[in-house]
């Protein structure tokens, strides 16, 4: 197509939409469009004015009345002003989070008693704390403002220009209005904020079409397309077309900054938000932004990898798809994907996560509010580490050891089968107690307090543990939210960023954001006591729960003498829940201890359980090396490789006659086994998990289940079934109901 | 190999004692730094910076390639920065820039064979009342001609290394060259 021909289409176009539609209006308009200019001008990344001005003045050539540069015509495809509000279907669900967020806080800040200051937007008057920034006011009145650089978590900058709203103040004697970027604005006492007329359209428009000038469109290949604010604001603010038509700016297409992260900083928009996320909340600054106007871009130092354990945050606060995931790359679109609401099942932090899978397969992980827990970040190894559920070496039919001494499939009746005849038949040669159960920090509640029931009241043994390590519990003494308000935080033999990493985000807030005193130490040693003792009772000892019994012993005495809250932080999704769910030797559900549960318990089971405390798990791998137990059931768990004594858990695996391992892989544990039996992932079943803090948390069946898998709870209840005695768990939920009823009231309380 | 000695660190430090913030004190630590590592910040000058502040060095490297006047690529002994702005090109600084490039063999933005100088082409060095003005170094030479210019070149060959910093520009003196 010619230059010419060019011309007179965009020209043409115009005609039909502008002139007719806004004719009446054009003195404004071209004041809302040399605003805009001037606004847009202001910013560094916008190198195009000239081009702009060029650009128009070609376009309006062929019209000879027109003047050359910012008439009407000029202003390229400025579209109608629509006063039809975005419906709430338009938006992207990070928005929606966003104005939730907002509503929460102006609500929590009046709660508070914090000065509330009057003003309308559109002519709704609402009240908002003093200090909130206009585009809150806005939200919180449900106007809609387009933005990107904003984010309720991070400090506004004014980068993207593009949330301009006009406001009318007060001031200086006179009543003044102007069109301000209402992210950087905080409000004042009677202003008039004024979000739909043509004045701010415009401008909008305008900004939207700077902002484009160097943005490739490339949406159809780009995974953020379908879920991505600039597509979004475009459809609603922005101009139909462009007058930007010289050469865009190239860079490398989708280049890796690290093993997780790849950057096209062709779709870079420079909002920033990826910087403030690494500089404010995750303060590892790995991002910056480098060189400067029209070729400013996003980088890591010297092209260094991008080592953040919160990389993958940045992604998804990116409002356009110039950060994207490696691992999410191609594989789905966002209106093909069905998305759970779950828990991250890497660490006990207890991420709230929407699992996203597409075509029975997990494609994403994506962090969920929880203003208790993790705000709505989550880290890398939750958002990339879960994919093992899709993992082409998962277990998918029983496994059974043959004559020739190597694991063969077999099927579930077969398998089963055998399990039960060989409890069945030790329990009658040897006695309940040579059957020993370890259950799982990393299954749920419900398929822990289901195997801790079949081991108890169907075997009839206490031989039952779930600990690798041989340490007792320390429950919190704060919530993980809790610990932003402390003024000295002492963490202790941990990367904690890497070990516990929303327990770190909260830290790294108290210690950035409210000037916390935070020490780190390796051991519980002089600088640990002299950092709690300056504290008092305004400190918190962070301490990891594999650190040496005495370690932590020292740490109780140190904290009881100063009044500082002890955290012993857990390790596994659900270490708090195997525990809660009995699997100890000598503790029944809601870890109550046998003399008060006891009673309850025979009743409530229906049959008289055994007396004596069992065997806890160094006790039991010792009896099966010594012969007194003859057979192992590990539920989800390998102590082959993490038990404290590899070589002690190892031995007794090979020692033991007959070992039955329910996994979701052939690890070091399943390959000793004579019975393996595939369990179902976290993200192919519902229950419940307990994290570091005790916090009770549902976790929801994302995806069918991988080949003949079952979920742990469903492989113990058909055994049961087995072993003779009818099945009434038809859900996780029913058997969530009975363990709440199996705790002693007291107990059941104090578990809510 | 870190170049900064407790010397330049006391430097860097008494600048930072300025200010509130350590951070304020990055633009003219990164001065120091072009100033210890010849003229030129390396990704080793930017992070012993970063190290010394306390700031992430991404946001270093974010500042330094920013200002064009923190030179990314190696310089020569002499760094020849002549004014393209628009007092010194009406008066034939043009002339001076294709006179230079013809003298020394190389391009704009280029260095010698021999390492001896690198010529730049640079925006208003705020002379417009001596204009065509030249900066070398940490010097600054008015109403420079291409005889003087010849000159001035002649000199350099022998003399010490001098480079750039603000605080430290000075005036040759009366008839210097």
């Amino acid at each position: 197509m010619s230059e010419n021909d060019k011309n007179t289409e965009i020209h043409t176009a115009q005609t039909n939409t502008e002139e007719q539609a806004n004719a009446p209006k054009e003195s404004t308009d071209q004041q809302a469009a040399q605003q805009t200019i001037a606004e847009a001008g202001a910013m560094p990344a916008s190198a195009t004015t000239a081009q702009e001005a060029e650009a128009a003045g070609r376009v309006a050539d062929p019209q000879p009345t027109a003047p050359p540069v910012s008439s009407t015509q000029a202003d390229g495809g400025a579209r109608t002003v629509e006063d039809t509000p975005r419906s709430e279907r338009d938006r992207t669900p990070a928005e929606k989070a966003d104005a939730v967020k907002v509503q929460s806080d102006a609500e929590a800040a009046k709660a508070a008693g914090v000065e509330m200051t009057k003003v309308t937007v559109d002519g709704v008057e609402v009240e908002v704390p003093k200090g909130t920034l206009v585009i809150e006011a806005c939200f919180r009145a449900g106007a809609d403002v387009p933005y990107f650089c904003y984010h309720p978590r991070l400090t506004s900058i004014g980068a993207c220009r593009m949330c301009l709203v006009s406001v009318e103040l007060e001031m200086f004697g006179a009543r003044r209005e102007s069109i301000f970027t209402c992210c950087t604005v905080p409000v004042a006492e009677g202003m008039a904020i004024k979000t739909r007329t043509p004045e701010v359209k415009k401008a909008q428009n305008g900004m939207l079409e700077f902002l484009l000038a160097n943005h490739p469109l490339d949406c159809p290949i780009c995974d953020r397309g379908g879920e991505c604010p600039l597509q979004n604001m475009t459809v609603a603010y922005g101009p139909p077309t462009s007058r930007f038509i010289e050469e865009k700016r190239h860079f490398p297409k989708a280049y890796p900054i690290s093993d997780y992260v790849v950057l096209d900083r062709e779709r870079c928009i420079q909002c920033m938000r990826c910087t403030r996320f690494c500089e404010e909340i995750s303060g590892d600054g790995q991002l910056a932004l480098l060189n400067r106007g029209s070729s400013t871009e996003i980088g890591t130092f010297f092209g260094h990898d991008f080592t953040s354990n919160f990389s993958g945050n940045t992604i998804e606060i990116c409002p356009v798809g110039a950060l994207l995931s490696r691992t999410y790359r191609f594989a789905a679109r966002p209106w093909e994907i069905s998305s759970s609401d779950s828990i991250c099942s890497k660490c006990g932090n207890g991420c709230n996560v929407a699992l996203q899978t597409r075509l029975g397969e997990l494609v994403r992980v994506n962090g969920r509010t929880n203003e208790d827990v993790n705000e709505e970040w989550t880290c890398d190894r939750g958002k990339f580490g879960n994919y093992y559920v899709n993992d082409e070496s998962r277990l998918k039919h029983p496994l059974m050891r043959r004559a020739d001494g190597a694991l063969h499939p077999a099927s579930w009746d077969e398998a089963l089968a055998a399990v039960a005849e060989r409890i069945t038949r030790t329990k009658a040669e040897f006695g309940a107690d040579a059957i020993a159960g370890i259950g799982s920090t990393r299954c749920t509640v419900e398929d822990n307090y289901l195997f801790g029931k079949m081991l108890r009241a169907l075997v009839g043994t206490n031989n039952l543990d779930h600990r690798m390590l041989p340490h007792g519990f320390e429950p919190m003494q704060t919530t993980i939210a809790e610990i932003e308000h402390f003024k000295t935080i002492v963490s202790v033999g941990m990367k904690l960023d890497w070990d516990q990493p929303i327990v770190y985000l909260r830290v790294f807030k108290a210690y950035s954001k409210k000037g916390a005193n935070w020490i780190k130490a390796d051991v519980v040693d002089n600088t640990v006591t002299e950092a709690l003792r300056a504290g008092g009772a305004d400190a918190v000892l962070l301490l990891p729960h594999h650190l040496p019994q005495d370690q932590i012993d020292r740490a109780k005495k140190l904290c009881a003498s100063t009044g500082a809250k002890l955290n012993v932080l857990l390790p596994d999704c659900n270490s708090w829940g195997a525990a809660r769910a009995g699997i100890l030797p000598d503790r029944l559900p809601g870890l109550t201890a046998f003399r008060e549960g006891r009673a309850h318990l025979d009743s409530f089971w229906k049959t008289p359980l055994p007396t004596a405390s069992g065997l806890d798990s160094d006790g039991i791998f010792d009896a099966v090396s010594a012969g007194r137990v003859q057979m192992l059931y590990i539920m989800g768990s390998d102590p082959a490789t993490r038990f404290h004594d590899t070589e002690k858990a190892r031995r007794a695996l090979e020692a033991a006659p007959f070992v039955v391992v329910q996994e979701l892989f052939l690890t070091e544990t399943a390959k000793r086994a004579d019975i393996v039996l595939p369990a179902a992932s976290f993200a192919e079943k519902d229950g419940t998990f307990f994290n570091i803090e005790g916090r009770e948390q549902k976790i929801k069946q994302a995806m069918p289940v991988k080949g003949d898998a079952r979920p742990d709870w469903r492989i113990v209840a058909d055994l049961m079934g087995r072993l003779g005695t009818p099945v009434p768990y038809f859900s996780a939920r029913d058997i969530y109901r009975e363990y709440n009823r199996s705790i002693p009231k007291a107990e059941a309380v104090a578990a809510r | 190999m870190p170049r900064f000695t407790s010397e330049t660190k006391a430097r860097i430090d008494e600048i930072a004692g300025r200010y509130p913030d350590r951070r304020s004190a990055l633009l003219p630590a990164l001065w120091v730094a072009q100033e210890v590592y010849d003229g030129w910040l390396p990704e080793e000058a930017m992070q012993e910076v970063a190290d010394h502040l306390g700031m992430s060095r991404a946001e270093v490297e974010g500042v330094a390639s920013y200002y064009t006047m923190y030179n990314k690529e190696p310089v020569g002994r002499h760094h020849i920065e002549i004014c393209q702005n628009i007092s010194c090109m009406i008066l034939g600084s043009d002339d001076l820039i294709h006179h230079c490039e013809h003298r020394l063999g190389v391009g704009s933005g280029e260095t010698t064979d021999d390492g001896m100088f690198t010529l730049s082409r640079v925006e208003c060095l705020g002379a417009c009342s001596n204009a065509p003005a030249v900066q070398i170094g940490a010097t600054y030479h008015e109403n420079v001609t291409k005889e003087r210019l010849d000159t001035i070149i002649e000199q350099l060959k022998s003399a010490p290394s001098e480079v750039a910093h603000p605080a430290q520009a000075k005036m040759p003196e009366q008839g210097q060259f």
